[in-house]
């Protein structure tokens, strides 16, 4: 399962630098860019698609394996990444640094490195509220601490200091890869590989827990250590991600879904599958988003929320008919 | 040696001052009223609970050894089983592997066939019926290869033919070096299949000993307020509830 989706991630990458306004070689305008020459294919592939294919693959792997990871931590194939608060956090962050002009030093990358701080406190906060965590616990958690970041985000959104900021602000908000440069990749790379090794050295216990906190205890497995370090890792990545692109919805609570009957509902097995299969739809999104006529850019989150919702009704429908 | 020796066990409310020692071979059957504490003193042995007093497996203090380490030796069998996920049988049983951080083949095989669920591997468990999921989890639990098996209450909803299965696999597992703590209710399996009883009362041992020691009508006056006639002369033993 995992090299046929590596596979079709890398036909998908390469896709995607070739998709664009203007015709280009792309493997030429690679090798220019990575000797350094000037050219315009340089320009083209390295600052622009290239970033652009990237970020959407790590933006996608990022959420995927947060969901596959949350949802066998809770056991509730409804959890979504956002349960944990961090990407109601992140946002906040970022719109703080449009609405107070905070990390001036930072430059393009200050919403990122803000969003990124503000996952982390509302996580933290997230994490003292919930306690020793019992399962429930993380989900009301979870909603109060994004509730309550939610809000603020309201209150900045009205107290925005002029039409500008206020819609620089939404569209942010909307998600996006594009128009940003490799310095974000250097926020959302260790992210995932921080956060997905802290995952994926607990996934004995989510396979553990598929029978339950007791079964899994019995084995010799920490559930509180590990639950801990899996809420920790799926928060960085969920943080990092939202901080870098903006809210991208449904991917972290969908990929999980389409993945799951590949790997035998296994969800130890369904962690890398589910970062694989997570990029690839995040970056076929914004292939197409780039496909669509040129006028107003069709933002990526609202997208992948356009072709996911439906599909989750489809998946609701299913579940429905199982208990009928 | 024992292979389990419990001393002074104490668990807030719940147990109190618990001496026990558990031999190799054993089946040893935990009885007693709702709340008398069966589960919390198989929650202590699998390292659910934090306890006071001691637990000693071969002489070693348990609270000191490595989870996954007492983990290999001691598994728990839970009263209440069920998969979050829709699992295929083979991937339960290798489940029971977990301590051990393989998923041998040949073993997860032999628990299958020991419980009789090897043409099921690529079943869907929760599509099996009560009784069969019941013989899934046992052999989650038997792949794991442990010498003691903690079993909670695993003949509870399931029907006559299914408590025999399940009653012969434990009796079968208590042999050489391993044994078995059974937590049941059902007096008259009790006092049939297992060596020994300890019968708790609130969270204390009120008696201790070979079934016909332990099941007088005295005792089940005293623990469960009913009045029982107790026979123990024919081939199996018939405790009868009379009010």
């Amino acid at each position: 399962m995992t090299p046929a989706l590596t596979l079709l991630m890398l036909l998908t990458a390469l896709v995607s630098l070739h998709v664009g306004s203007t015709d280009i070689a792309v493997f030429d305008g690679l090798w220019q860019w990575l000797n350094g020459t000037d050219s315009a294919a340089a320009i083209v592939i390295g600052e622009i698609r290239l970033p652009r294919t990237l970020l959407a693959l790590t933006v996608g792997a990022a959420l995927g394996l947060s969901g596959a990871a949350l949802q066998g931590l809770l056991r509730n194939p409804l959890a979504d990444p956002g349960l944990t608060g961090a990407s109601q956090g992140a946002a906040l962050g970022a719109a703080s640094v449009f609405y107070f002009g905070l990390f001036p030093a930072a430059g393009a990358a200050a919403p990122a490195l803000a969003g990124l701080i503000g996952a982390g406190i509302a996580m933290s906060l997230m994490l003292l509220l919930a306690g020793p965590s019992r399962q429930a616990m993380v989900i009301m958690a979870g909603l109060a601490i994004s509730t309550l970041t939610g809000s603020l985000l309201a209150a900045v959104l009205n107290f925005a200091p002029n039409p500008f900021a206020l819609s620089e602000l939404v569209f942010w908000l909307l998600g996006s890869v594009s128009e940003r440069g490799l310095d974000h990749l250097g926020i959302l790379l260790p992210a995932l590989l921080i956060g997905g090794g802290l995952i994926w050295s607990q996934r004995r216990l989510l396979l553990g827990l598929s029978l339950g906190e007791q079964v899994a205890q019995s084995m010799g497995l920490s559930y509180t250590r590990g639950s801990r370090l899996i809420i920790f890792g799926a928060a960085l990545l969920v943080g990092a991600s939202v901080a870098v692109a903006g809210a991208i919805g449904f991917v972290g609570l969908l990929v999980p879904h389409l993945v799951r009957p590949l790997v035998r509902n296994r969800p130890d097995r369904l962690l890398i599958p589910a970062a694989l299969a997570g990029a690839i739809l995040v970056c076929l999104a914004d292939i197409v988003v780039r496909g669509l006529p040129p006028g107003r850019e069709l933002k990526l989150g609202v997208l992948t929320s356009l072709i996911g919702a439906p599909l989750f009704i489809w998946l609701v429908w299913q579940e429905r008919k199982k208990w009928l | 040696m024992a292979l389990i020796a419990i001393e002074q066990l104490q668990l807030d409310s719940r147990l109190a001052g618990i001496n026990l020692t558990l031999q190799p071979g054993e089946l040893l059957g935990v009885i007693g009223p709702n709340g008398a504490g069966k589960s919390s003193l198989l929650e202590c042995l699998a390292g659910l609970q934090a306890y006071g007093g001691r637990i000693a497996l071969d002489g070693e203090d348990i609270a000191r050894l490595q989870g996954l380490k007492r983990a290999r030796r001691i598994a728990l069998l839970p009263q209440r089983c069920q998969s979050a996920w829709a699992l295929k049988v083979a991937d339960v049983i290798a489940l029971g592997r977990l301590p051990w951080g393989d998923e041998d083949a040949a073993v997860i095989d032999r628990a299958a066939r020991q419980t009789g669920v090897a043409e099921w591997l690529e079943a869907r468990v929760d599509h099996l019926s009560g009784g069969e999921q019941a013989r899934v989890w046992l052999a989650r639990v038997l792949a794991g290869e442990p010498e003691i098996i903690l079993a909670d209450e695993p003949l509870a909803s399931l029907d006559l033919h299914y408590q025999q299965r399940v009653l012969e696999l434990l009796r079968q597992h208590a042999q050489g070096p391993r044994s078995v703590i059974l937590s049941i209710h059902d007096l008259n399996l009790a006092a049939g299949w297992c060596d020994r009883l300890l019968l708790l009362d609130s969270g204390r041992v009120h008696a201790l000993g070979t079934p016909q020691e332990v099941l007088t009508p005295e005792a089940i006056r005293q623990v469960y307020q009913v009045e029982a006639e107790v026979d123990f002369s024919g081939e199996r033993p018939l405790i009868r509830v009379l009010r």
